[in-house]
């Protein structure tokens, strides 16, 4: 197989960011409907898979490094994301992390019931959450924790919505308090002016 | 109509629970010239808020007077005198006191008729009373909107979204109503969002006397049998309220901060957006019954 980071044509440093940014940008131009009905769609398929790959295979990379992706027992949705079958829903995750929502939605929608498993229901909640829609977002991302209580990311998504809505009303009379003026804030600022004095050869504080 | 859009207030500054309860008692003051005495059994906290948003929007500066009152003949209360943006309050509290005695005549079935039925002569005549003192279409169009809504409930609707957003679009044309430009965006933003939270808590309030009586509820349309363990909101309905709730106010709060912060009411209605709905939420979402707080105007119908 080939450098990851060559086939997306950046840098091994490159952030998170850039490394999305340029999937985002090499999967628009290599996308099937692209060249719908062309001789040589078979051959950019295979450009596109290559891209795909790469692009699973630094996530993974990274992820592995930073969040916990890919635990050992529990069934991790990451794991069939990555995995080599074209499940539909692996297509609607393309989509969303290429910002293609309506497109995302429209797969997602003609779902048959049968195959509407804890997946498809996370997949239906970033979709409307994406959207604005919180209320609906919730119950199906809840609904997704319901059907696989052991899955990491939607547990993640969860949780980020519950601080997201905990944080609601923080603000209210926040910045009517006298800001740093209690005694802590005083003390550190006077130990910081005494050791700023004290590298510059004074002292303003003489006993410490 | 539904008492949810209420401050905190525990959370108030003593300065300016006087002045809420000056305002309650001017709004109630207005209602009796407007649409008549009765109408005043149809004062609402939810109107005492419109009335604040509507008066910081149109910068008028309200006078505080303390007057008598016949519910409460001992005392002289303080209470903000006669205002148009007050008028106008009471008689579009009137109309919509009569768009819900339609809608609940609507969604009853059988015996359950009997106390709409009984209402829709009274809130009938304060709506015609009303209806001189709103522009023209004011009743046509909430009818129009309710009846938006209404089909997508009768539809059974599977999207709290969807429907919390068809009276968002109620609230959110009340709020805009009569005035223009920036300040009409800005009231009808605060209205939708308004309206979508006072739809949620009331589905939540409802859903186990919906269940019960075959009456559509989108809580339980949109979650099926996981909507209610041993006859009350299951633990996951309501995490799920919870966090969504609070996060479809972040656009109410964001509208609130466009407000002049220098009005006497701001800090009302800032209270009432980031403590007050929340903690109407927490209420509905425990099952306790909103409680009569010391010193607040207790009353209220509808």
């Amino acid at each position: 197989m080939k450098d990851p980071y060559q086939v997306l044509g950046i840098p091994r440093s490159a952030s998170d960011e850039e490394v999305k940014r340029a999937y985002r940008n090499l999967a628009r131009k290599w996308h099937p409907d692209n060249y719908a009905g062309q001789a040589q769609a078979a051959g950019y398929e295979e450009i596109m898979k290559e891209i795909n790959e790469a692009y699973d295979a630094i996530q993974k990379e990274r992820a592995g490094g930073g969040r916990e992706y890919s635990g050992g027992g529990t069934q991790s949705s990451y794991s069939s994301y990555t995995s080599a079958g074209t499940t539909s829903f692996e297509q609607v995750r393309r989509l969303i992390a290429e910002g293609r929502y309506a497109d995302a939605k429209l797969i997602i929608d003609s779902t048959p019931p049968a195959d509407r498993g804890a997946e498809w229901n996370y997949l239906m909640g970033c979709l409307l959450s994406y959207a604005g829609q919180y209320y609906d977002a919730m119950r199906y991302i809840e609904i997704a924790c319901y059907l696989d209580p052991a899955n990491e990311e939607y547990r993640e998504a969860k949780m980020r919505m519950q601080r997201r809505g905990a944080d609601y009303g923080n603000v209210y009379r926040t910045n009517t308090d006298a800001g740093d003026c209690d005694v802590c804030g005083t003390c550190s600022t006077l130990i910081c002016c005494d050791t700023c004095c004290e590298c510059m050869g004074g002292d303003l504080i003489r006993c410490c | 109509m539904f008492g949810y859009v209420r401050p905190l207030v525990t959370e108030l500054k003593v300065s300016e629970a006087e002045r809420y309860r000056a305002l309650y008692c001017g709004l109630c003051r207005a209602m009796g010239h407007a649409t008549g005495q009765l109408s005043r059994l149809t004062l609402s906290y939810d109107f005492t808020f419109f009335a604040a948003v509507r008066l910081i929007l149109e910068g008028a500066a309200p006078v505080f007077a303390p007057m008598r009152c016949p519910a409460h003949p001992a005392s002289r209360r303080l209470t903000v005198e006669p205002h148009p943006t007050l008028t106008f309050t009471a008689a579009l509290s009137a109309a919509m006191a009569d768009a819900k005695t339609d809608d609940d005549f609507a969604d009853e079935r059988g015996f359950s008729r009997v106390k709409p039925a009984l209402r829709k002569p009274f809130t009938a005549s304060i709506s015609r009373r009303a209806a001189k003192l709103l522009p023209p279409d004011t009743d046509a169009q909430i009818e129009m909107r309710l009846a938006r809504l209404a089909e997508r409930e009768r539809a059974g609707c599977p999207s709290l979204d969807e429907t919390a957003s068809l009276f968002g679009d109620l609230l959110g044309f009340l709020f805009g109503l009569g005035l223009d430009g920036e300040r009409a965006s800005l009231a009808s933003q605060i209205g939708t969002a308004v309206g979508k939270f006072v739809y949620l808590c009331d589905a939540a309030d409802d859903l186990a006397d919906d269940v019960r009586r075959g009456r559509y509820n989108p809580i339980a349309a949109g979650w099926g049998p996981l909507a209610l363990e041993d006859g009350r909101l299951s633990p996951m309905v309501k995490s799920s309220l919870s966090a969504s709730a609070p996060i479809g106010l972040e656009a109410l709060g964001e509208a609130t901060e466009d407000l002049d912060p220098a009005h006497v009411f701001t800090p009302i209605v800032k209270n009432i957006v980031y403590l007050g709905l929340p903690a109407s939420l927490g209420r509905v979402l425990d099952g306790r019954k909103a409680e009569k707080t010391g010193g607040m105007p207790g009353k209220e119908r509808l």
